[in-house]
């Protein structure tokens, strides 16, 4: 098993990702209330005591920006945890096995990775309503064709391999090999995977919440958040930038530990065969 | 040529059927009554049975379903259930927008990121690399929609170039139209222009690398030569492929932008028409939308076909 070497780059994501935890976490210590409106302070910009200014009915934005965050890093992880299982069981047992399964499904998974999945979770909300459990669902589901599509050249090349034929040679079960033998040699490929998945997903919840059918109030991710704040960017435009902010050194911190390969990037070099 | 066109035509045809029949089936097996829900605490028997005649709900599965697919090719989805006139009248404005949108952020996307790209693979490790690399890094991890409203409110609020929500429709006056929609062009396109960048800059160092082109360099070709006479051609490829994606994409986070520049495109009327149940709209509106990424896909395995003979002659 390669050990999975972290280069500069990846220190840096770490550190932002760590970071990002402990504002989280830090909501816990926060005393104001996540939903508790304040008449005096509506709409007022930066304080010392609310350094992230209040909304429009004088709620926390800093308080809000942390609960959001939390909710936003929840749904996905939660997302890329379905996603990763079916995504790598699919992928798994297309590469490994081909013929007419791999046939089969590699022709449904065409299809659907064409679709946006901004566009397949729109219609999944509108099918079964939204919430936080039928946005979760909806954004594991749309990640599965892109995952899969990834392991499924991973598991092909490495069926090829001496290791793996040496292993079926010595009859060792097929999962076995598939998930014991095969799966640690592509870590490399799998928590790349992960992570882009993750940052997609953090980008997909957010635009939902931001079209109003994500996560339903009381409860708001970062996307409600920046939803609500687009209506008073002309007299509070510290609503839009604290939010975004947080969002966009999150997507940072994200992006650098995905070896800044873009999802397309990484699929493109690796389908060629 | 003709005959892989052909192929790919009849393809694309077999295609659009099977995922008419499944957005139909699909919309057909959803929870809920549109007739209910419009008539809520009015109905009656009576009523009910006279409103699903006159939408035509009477009528059994596969009637309907054909005369949806009729539809398809006649331009004829059928009357709204909210705004009692025809789907095609309601939508013809907003895939004008849509289309004039991802068109003018796809062509942003093209003329930056393919010269950037090569020029940063052409100065690899130099100083114009670092910044665009980080400048990549950056773009990257800002959603398009956040970009959106940051261009409001710099360009909007503090520079006062354009009026924010000031959405001026293409009838009344085209050149305001056009102008007002570079702003969401270039948030949609930005994000799109890194990985596109990216991409290329990766697939020009990955071929430059291989066998031919050293043959091609011990030839005496200089690099210029190499690169556009050479490594170009196969480099473009992936590149070609993900602009397609690209494009497919465009149309959804279209979507978000609308929202953002009060834009009253295909999205808004998508989201609204899904609350409402008014679900001709809904799959006139998910079938174009499929036969836009389709047709996209169509055109980028043609330019691949044109680009590379491999492609054709292997089909």
């Amino acid at each position: 098993m390669n050990k999975i070497k972290l280069n500069n780059q990846k220190k840096i994501g770490i550190i932002i990702l760590i970071c990002m935890i402990l504002f989280v976490m830090a909501g816990f210590l926060n005393r104001f209330s996540f939903d508790g409106m304040n008449k005096d302070l509506i709409l007022k910009g930066p304080t010392f005591s609310h350094p992230f200014g209040c909304d429009e009915f004088g709620r926390d934005i800093l308080k809000r920006t942390q609960t959001g965050m939390g909710i936003s890093v929840i749904i996905s992880f939660f997302s890329v945890l379905i996603g990763t299982f079916f995504g790598t069981l699919i992928g798994a047992l297309c590469g490994y096995f081909g013929g007419v399964i791999d046939d089969f499904l590699s022709a449904v998974i065409d299809v659907l990775f064409s679709i946006p999945s901004l566009l397949l979770a729109l219609v999944f909300v509108s099918l079964f309503g939204s919430g936080m459990v039928q946005v979760t669902l909806a954004l594991g589901i749309a990640i599965i064709p892109s995952f899969s599509k990834m392991m499924r050249s991973e598991f092909r090349k490495h069926r090829e391999l001496e290791y793996v034929k040496m292993a079926k040679l010595m009859k060792v079960p097929t999962a076995r090999i598939l998930f014991v033998h095969i799966l640690p040699n592509v870590t490399e490929t799998f928590i790349n995977c992960v992570f882009i998945a993750f940052n997609n997903c953090i980008l997909a919840e957010a635009g939902l919440s931001f079209l109003g059918i994500g996560v339903q109030p009381p409860l708001a991710s970062l996307g409600t958040l920046l939803s609500d704040a687009g209506g008073y960017i002309r007299s509070a435009p510290y609503m839009v930038f604290f939010p975004a902010l947080t969002l966009i050194i999150m997507l940072f911190g994200i992006g650098l530990l995905s070896s800044g390969e873009s999802f397309h990037h990484a699929y493109s070099k690796r389908f060629k065969n | 040529m003709g005959k892989y066109i052909i192929k790919k035509l009849i393809l694309l045809i077999i295609t659009l059927i099977v995922t008419s029949f499944i957005i139909f089936l699909i919309f057909e097996l959803v929870p809920g009554d549109p007739v209910l829900d419009k008539l809520g605490t009015r109905a009656t028997p009576e009523k009910i049975e006279s409103l699903r005649s006159q939408w035509g709900l009477d009528r059994p599965f596969f009637v309907r379903y054909f005369s949806f697919l009729k539809g398809i090719f006649t331009l004829n989805f059928g009357m709204s259930y909210t705004y009692g006139m025809s789907v095609t009248a309601l939508l013809r404005e907003k895939i004008v927008i849509n289309l004039v949108l991802s068109v003018m952020a796809l062509s942003v996307v093209i003329f930056v990121s393919v010269p950037l790209g090569i020029y940063v693979a052409k100065h690899t490790g130099g100083f114009a690399d670092k910044v665009v690399s980080f400048l990549n890094q950056t773009a990257m991890s800002v959603p398009s929609f956040v970009l959106g409203l940051l261009i409001t409110f710099i360009f909007g609020m503090v520079l006062k170039w354009f009026r924010p929500g000031g959405y001026i429709s293409y009838k009344s006056d085209l050149s305001g139209f056009l102008y007002f929609l570079i702003f969401p062009a270039v948030a949609l396109a930005v994000p799109k222009i890194a990985m596109c960048i990216r991409l290329l800059k990766g697939n020009i160092l990955e071929e430059a690398l291989k066998d031919y082109s050293m043959t091609a360099y011990a030839r005496g070709n200089n690099t210029t030569g190499l690169l556009y006479r050479h490594v170009l051609k196969n480099a473009i490829m992936p590149t070609i492929t993900f602009v397609g994606m690209v494009a497919a994409d465009m149309i959804c986070s279209g979507i978000v932008i609308e929202q953002v520049f009060s834009i009253p495109g295909l999205g808004q009327m998508l989201i609204s028409s899904i609350s409402t149940r008014d679900y001709p709209v809904v799959e006139a509106l998910v079938l174009m939308i499929a036969l836009f990424i389709m047709v996209i896909s169509f055109a980028t395995d043609i330019i691949h076909a044109i680009i590379d003979p491999r492609v054709r002659l292997q089909n």
